[in-house]
């Protein structure tokens, strides 16, 4: 009998293949199609991800929102690579993206001041960007959880 | 965690009452993304300790109070 730590696991990690594979979040009928696994354990370990900040639940739903890296909404970043698109919602989660498919690729947001769009490219593993471009983080990393969607 | 264009850009949104954290480059941000998310998707990975998380922020020079858990 498979247990509890194993099947959460096991959903994490199909979870991670349908966003590589299929740039997209799996419904729960996916995941329990995939794994073989009654609907109620798979929302069970949704559940524990999702209490362990692996995963994240769009506020007030059960709805799969982050993967962490990958986001399941549109999202302030866009990122390309290998003819896929996914979104993230911060530079560190679309970098997060290239680093974990382990390919160059392309990040498009906005700047936040003039609103123009800002490309941050990884290519032959470094970063490709407009010179002086940087990152700001305007909350503690102690208090990141608060409000994951804003950091 | 936002990207601007420039230092200068960073300064005219802060200007305009936005609450300043702590700036970092490209560059160090993509270094300590590459070893955060590293194998993240695969069977063998585990949550970090706090002290782990401590030592991959520490390991691309994040020490101050503001990377404290």
């Amino acid at each position: 009998m498979m247990c509890k730590m194993d099947q959460v696991n096991l959903v994490r990690v199909e979870l991670y293949r349908w966003f590589v594979e299929e740039s997209r979040a799996p419904s729960t009928d996916d995941l329990a199609s995939a794994l073989d696994l009654p609907i109620p354990d798979v929302e069970t370990s949704l559940r524990e991800l999702a209490a362990t900040d692996v995963i994240a639940f769009r506020p007030g739903t059960e709805d799969i929102w982050l993967v962490h890296p990958f986001c399941a909404t549109d999202a302030p970043f866009t990122v390309t690579a290998a003819d896929k698109r996914w979104d993230a919602i911060c530079i560190w989660d679309a970098l997060g993206i290239l680093a974990l498919v382990e390919s160059d690729g392309e990040v498009t947001t906005v700047c936040p001041d003039c609103s123009d769009p800002l490309a941050i490219a990884i290519a032959g593993g470094r970063v490709v960007a407009p010179a002086g471009a940087l990152v700001h983080f305007g909350v503690p990393t102690a208090r990141w959880y608060e409000d994951i969607g804003y950091t | 965690m936002l990207a601007f264009r420039s230092e200068g850009h960073l300064e005219g949104w802060l200007a305009r009452g936005n609450p300043e954290g702590e700036r970092m480059s490209l560059d160090v941000q993509w270094d300590l993304t590459q070893r955060w998310f590293a194998g993240r998707h695969l069977p063998g990975w585990r949550r970090r300790t706090r002290e782990e998380v401590q030592a991959v922020f520490s390991s691309v020079g994040l020490t101050s109070t503001f990377w404290q858990l």
